[in-house]
């Protein structure tokens, strides 16, 4: 798609390859390449690489502490990241709570917790979902009650991905229980070792542990972890989830991924001879695939490119998570095809080189059932669609 | 894509324009009722009146230089009200062959074409009947269905061994005319050893082999505009009716599982409209880029944009069934589009083939 890019990102693509390629250390490139969950300490050692660069918040402005790129750049950049294996970032802090605080939090706070995340020496998790509130989330029942100096935090917070290892939790409860639902809920800073927080596994099919449940007993809060204005929460909360529907299309793992399926069907056998990138229909499901995700990241470049001149994304910005989820499946799922028999053994690495890699797929296929339904179900997606862009 | 503010407001006026001009000159209508009316070559040259088949002619030679886009933009208006005027060849590709390096034989029609006297057609091969082929002066060979060939005082072949722009009167071919399912009109065009005089050579050998995948991919990317303009005009033709038709006491737009249906159309549609955007630009870059691109979009066209037409029938029930209403007839000019210049099928093996 060399067409849509300029000379000049041309030349900053070439520039942040070879940086990216000089600073990724092996080992973490072959995690990456692995498994699905990294680790914390997996996850921080890259954010800090980043952040000795002045990269890890690549996407925050320049005053507090980004890069000033583009949205093309800042494309351009995390396609070289995923192409390069490099770890993702824990996406809570650095995307969901650093934009959220610099948006709408205070000064103190900015200076409190934007440095951390930047750094990668504190971790966040995003305390939203509750078991009676999933896709209905502003009927969750979390609530904060107001005591002298501070808030106490009663409730039990649900699908917690990385509580187990975070630092903090961005909280949703509710804080007047006398308004209608959306109302009344403000966002908290919540420390995940005070007294009162209990973090309790959920193992999900792909066998790992990423998710958890999370009961907050009488958990107290300073009145400086409110974030913004009170019963402000869910215009907050809102914002956010507009604000990351483009990475959620995950466009970039996906063409990583994709790339890696092509090598993969040539190198696996197929019945009567030769290698599965040799049968017609997986050549042209695999052309099918590539069709489809030329699709999506020319719609991406066309929502960044208004946003690089300055004009606010179109309605068609609401089209790429349902688009990019569906396509993640899409890939893992001929992925499977191509592994057949070799994708459904549950087998240790032993000695075969290839088996961590066939591991590896099987476990992202079973996990990435999860893209579309988090962040929003693709159901709710298409009720968004259908109402605010086609007026129905 | 990458466009300024000022383009961008220049874009928007000229489709604006266009979309005035042919909601009032030429809006759709059944096909019964469209029958053995109009003067084609009166329309022909009321569109040259706006400068549609100057534009895309560089200034040099009396054109406005308009890109690939601007061109793209008409013709995706002219698909919004599915014109029956076949308008592509003479408004897109034959003044980008005429601007390029073999140009000079299309030069001496350019005062007509401007002025909507000279009307191309677009004569290309198919692999399900003879090879066309030129060798030592001579064509022979069947051409695929060439939309307004019937009506075209010109025709750029696109055949192996030379690109030649034949003048429709003064060939001896034998043509069959057939009425296409949207209601426009095309030929099959045989050629028994016709002797083409050396004035109508536009390129050979090697080069004619470029200018016709050019051609080609330029005739993928007008397709695909025609298409897309008339899935945005079904797209909202249908949206509207779900928000007035009632059912169980309620407007139709109102149920989910109708919502889900126009959200998946919306979202292939576009899906399109990125891909003709990327199409739009590669025209003018790299050869193979331009290739990917238009077996991306043909592809995308086929598959999830018929898709996406065939729901708008889907959600509007009986009426999209019915012939006198438009809905019916976007799936038409889709399922059209979809096998004119190799089906989805066809350029998804390509594809596949690297």
């Amino acid at each position: 798609m060399d067409s849509l890019f300029t000379d000049d990102e041309k030349a900053f693509r070439r520039h942040v390859r070879a940086s990216i390629r000089a600073m990724l250390p092996a080992d973490l490139a072959e995690k990456t390449r692995r498994g699905i969950h990294l680790s914390r300490e997996d996850m921080a050692r890259w954010n800090r690489i980043l952040d000795e660069r002045g990269w890890a918040a690549h996407h925050w402005p320049a005053a507090r502490g980004g890069t000033g790129w583009t949205p093309i750049q800042r494309f351009i950049f995390e396609a070289e990241c995923a192409d390069a294996d490099a770890p993702p970032l824990s996406v809570f802090g650095v995307y969901l709570v650093g934009p959220t605080l610099y948006t709408f939090g205070s000064e103190a706070q900015m200076a409190r917790y934007l440095p951390k995340i930047r750094s990668g020496e504190e971790f966040w998790c995003q305390g939203y979902s509750e078991p009676d509130a999933g896709s209905d989330l502003a009927s969750l029942r979390t609530t904060a009650r107001k005591v002298d100096g501070g808030w106490i935090i009663q409730g039990q917070k649900a699908w917690t991905t990385e509580g187990h290892f975070a630092d903090l939790m961005i909280c949703l409860a509710r804080t007047n229980p006398s308004v209608k639902p959306q109302a009344g809920l403000s966002l908290f800073i919540l420390d995940m070792t005070a007294p009162g927080v209990s973090i309790h596994p959920v193992i999900t099919i792909d066998g790992a542990h990423s998710v958890n449940t999370v009961f907050l007993d009488e958990v107290r809060v300073p009145d400086d972890a409110l974030v913004g204005e009170l019963d402000k929460g869910w215009t907050y909360a809102k914002f956010l989830l507009g604000h990351e529907r483009i990475n959620n299309a995950q466009v970039h793992r996906s063409r990583r991924e994709f790339n890696r399926l092509k090598a993969l069907a040539g190198r696996i056998p197929a019945r009567g001879g030769g290698v599965m990138a040799d049968m017609p229909g997986i050549r042209q499901r695999v052309a099918g695939l590539e069709v489809e995700l030329t699709a999506l990241e020319a719609t991406i470049l066309r929502i960044l490119a208004d946003q690089t001149q300055g004009r606010e994304p179109g309605p068609e910005a609401s089209i790429v998570k349902v688009i990019g989820s569906r396509l993640q499946q899409s890939i893992s799922e001929l992925a499977m095809d191509v592994l057949g028999e070799e994708g459904i053994c549950i087998a240790d690495d032993g000695a075969d080189p290839d088996a961590g890699e066939r591991r590896g797929w099987t476990e992202r296929h079973l996990f990435r059932r999860v893209v579309t339904i988090y962040a929003g179900t693709n159901e709710i997606q298409k009720t968004i669609i259908a109402r605010t862009v086609l007026g129905l | 894509m990458r466009r300024c503010d000022e383009t961008l407001a220049e874009d928007r006026l000229l489709r604006d324009g266009a979309r005035r001009f042919l909601q009032e000159r030429y809006p759709w209508k059944e096909p019964a009722a469209r029958r053995g009316t109009g003067n084609p070559a009166a329309a022909w040259r009321e569109m040259a009146d706006l400068g549609w088949f100057a534009m895309a002619l560089p200034e040099e030679l009396g054109g406005f230089g308009a890109d690939a886009h601007r061109c793209l933009l008409i013709l995706q208006e002219a698909g919004r009200v599915l014109l029956d005027t076949p308008v592509m060849t003479t408004l897109l590709i034959a003044p980008r062959l005429a601007a390029g390096a073999y140009g000079p034989a299309l030069r001496p029609l350019l005062e007509g074409v401007a002025a909507g006297d000279v009307r191309f057609a677009l004569v290309t091969g198919s692999d399900r009947r003879a090879p066309l082929r030129f060798a030592a002066g001579m064509l022979d060979g069947t051409s695929a269905l060439a939309v307004g060939a019937a009506d075209a005082t010109h025709w750029l072949v696109a055949a192996d061994g030379a690109v030649l722009c034949l003048d429709a009167a003064a060939i001896p071919a034998a043509r069959e005319d057939a009425r296409l399912i949207d209601g426009r009109m095309a030929s099959v065009l045989r050629f028994d050893a016709v002797a083409v005089p050396d004035a109508a050579l536009v390129a050979t050998g090697g080069a004619a082999a470029v200018l016709a995948e050019e051609a080609a991919d330029l005739a993928v990317a007008g397709t695909v505009a025609d298409a897309l303009g008339a899935l945005s005009a079904g797209v909202g033709l249908t949206t509207d009716y779900l928000r007035n038709r009632r059912q169980f006491g309620q407007p139709l737009g109102s149920f989910q599982a109708v919502q889900h249906l126009m959200a998946d159309s919306y979202c292939e549609m576009e899906g399109l409209a990125s891909l003709l955007l990327w199409l739009g630009a590669a025209i003018d870059g790299d050869p193979s880029e331009r290739r990917r691109a238009a077996r991306a979009a043909k592809i995308f066209l086929g598959r999830q944009g018929l898709a996406a037409a065939s729901r708008c029938i889907q959600v509007t029930g009986g009426m999209g069934m019915a012939e006198e209403y438009p809905i019916g007839h976007v799936f038409k000019r889709l399922q059209t589009a979809a096998a004119l210049f190799g089906t989805a099928d066809h350029h998804l093996h390509h594809l596949a083939a690297g």
